[in-house]
């Protein structure tokens, strides 16, 4: 008889791995951050949240070998960037479709996973997106880098803080997660830097629009 | 002046890709445990740090898959073991397995065991005692473990491979859920102009 949980990756915990006191909290705090979201909601935003899901969605598909491991994208600083509030439930939406089509993740683990995911694109819409907006078009690059490895930062730090609230038994592969953050981290901003560049000439408003996404 | 579009697509450009979904099939026989370490894509995890801990939890030994992702351990004695896999870039995957049996697993394909079918009238041999019959049973169970082991790494393989139509209908889905969501608020903001 042989018993298998998958594997825990920098954004997607599976099921059987949290303890449940910290599924319980992950999962009421991203029920906190969904429900002003939903008060918040940006409807002018919903179709740019739905390509943005999609590309979350796909994103976690897409392996970056690097070295003797591989990353793939996550994209939250990208989302919360653009999004704002739209994010979370963006954001729930993806990692639902992943967990029911790819075994990515977990139902149960759903709410720690958006917390993870979410609260991290929510800082950097609230930080660097009006940031972003002052320079007026000055210093893209770095600031969609900075977006990049902030979300990336952010998402780490709280899948090691949930891995390690679980038990001793989980904190070396705490200690795994945010050791392999480091070529994700130098990915992620690259991608997020070159991405706000290709959106800021295609498509400025979704950037400098008047209204803060986040407001 | 580099484009940033054409530095992006540079960046991305990579040899292979696969899902990221990492993991670990093992199966026994006799007391030696075979596995192997792979992606959801198929690819192997070559050099994957594979650690074996015994029932009470306490490790018992640790080894590394080789190029193709595959290893091969031998244990002292029957029980539950539990391999849990590293890759090394965050992935984790864990599996229990049994070893029921002490007898020394036969690399020799062809069993030259005598042995008689029961109630086979044409057999040249006469019936084994007891004690052929229980090693010719073992040697049975041996030569099917080789033979679908392999089989159902495949299984997983294929179980786990992500599929286009998968990918296709999660997009679908979401630009669905997209295209409800602005329907009912259409029809909010009528109500609310009427």
């Amino acid at each position: 008889m042989v018993k298998q949980y998958g594997g825990a990756t920098i954004a997607h915990i599976p099921d059987g791995v949290l303890s449940a006191p910290v599924l319980t909290g992950g999962a009421l705090a991203a029920a906190v951050l969904l429900a002003v979201a939903t008060r918040r909601l940006d409807y002018d935003r919903i179709p740019q949240a739905a390509v943005f899901a999609a590309a979350f969605f796909v994103a976690s598909l897409v392996n970056v070998p690097i070295g003797p491991g591989s990353v793939h994208l996550i994209l939250n600083g990208l989302m919360g960037l653009i999004l704002g509030w739209t994010a979370v439930p963006a954001i729930l939406v993806a990692l639902l479709m992943q967990a029911l089509f790819f075994g990515y993740g977990g139902l149960l683990v759903l709410g720690v996973n958006v917390f993870n995911l979410a609260l991290p694109a929510l800082l950097c819409g609230l930080l660097l997106g009006p940031i972003i907006r002052r320079a007026g078009g000055r210093f893209t690059l770095l600031w969609g880098a900075v977006c990049g490895a902030l979300g990336v930062s952010l998402t780490a730090g709280l899948v090691a803080v949930s891995l390690a609230a679980s038990g001793p038994e989980m904190r070396p592969a705490a200690q795994l997660v945010l050791a392999a953050y480091v070529p994700l981290l130098i990915v992620e901003s690259a991608v997020t830097a070159f991405a706000v560049v290709f959106i800021q000439r295609v498509s400025p408003d979704l950037i400098w629009n008047r209204v803060s996404p986040c407001d | 002046m580099i484009k940033p579009t054409l530095l992006l697509v540079l960046l991305l450009s990579c040899h292979s890709v696969q899902a990221h979904l990492f993991e670990l099939f093992a199966y026994t026989e006799a007391n030696r445990i075979h596995g192997s370490a792979f992606s959801s894509g198929g690819q192997k995890a070559a050099g994957a740090l594979i650690k074996v801990f015994a029932e009470d939890g306490h490790l018992l030994n640790s080894l590394k898959s080789n190029q193709q992702g595959d290893f091969v351990l031998d244990v002292q004695k029957p029980g539950s073991y539990r391999l849990l896999a590293e890759s090394g870039d965050g992935h984790i995957a864990e599996r229990f397995v049994s070893v029921v049996s002490q007898a020394n697993p036969t690399t020799d394909k062809t069993s030259s065991a005598e042995f008689a079918l029961p109630g086979n009238e044409t057999s040249k041999k006469s019936t084994v005692d007891h004690h052929h019959r229980a090693q010719f049973l073992q040697q049975v169970e041996q030569a099917v473990a080789r033979q679908v082991g392999p089989l159902r790494v495949e299984l997983q393989h294929h179980d786990k491979h992500v599929r286009l139509a998968n990918i296709l209908g999660g997009i679908g889905f979401i630009f669905g859920l997209a295209g409800l969501l602005l329907w009912w608020r259409c029809r909010q903001t009528g109500k609310h102009r009427s």
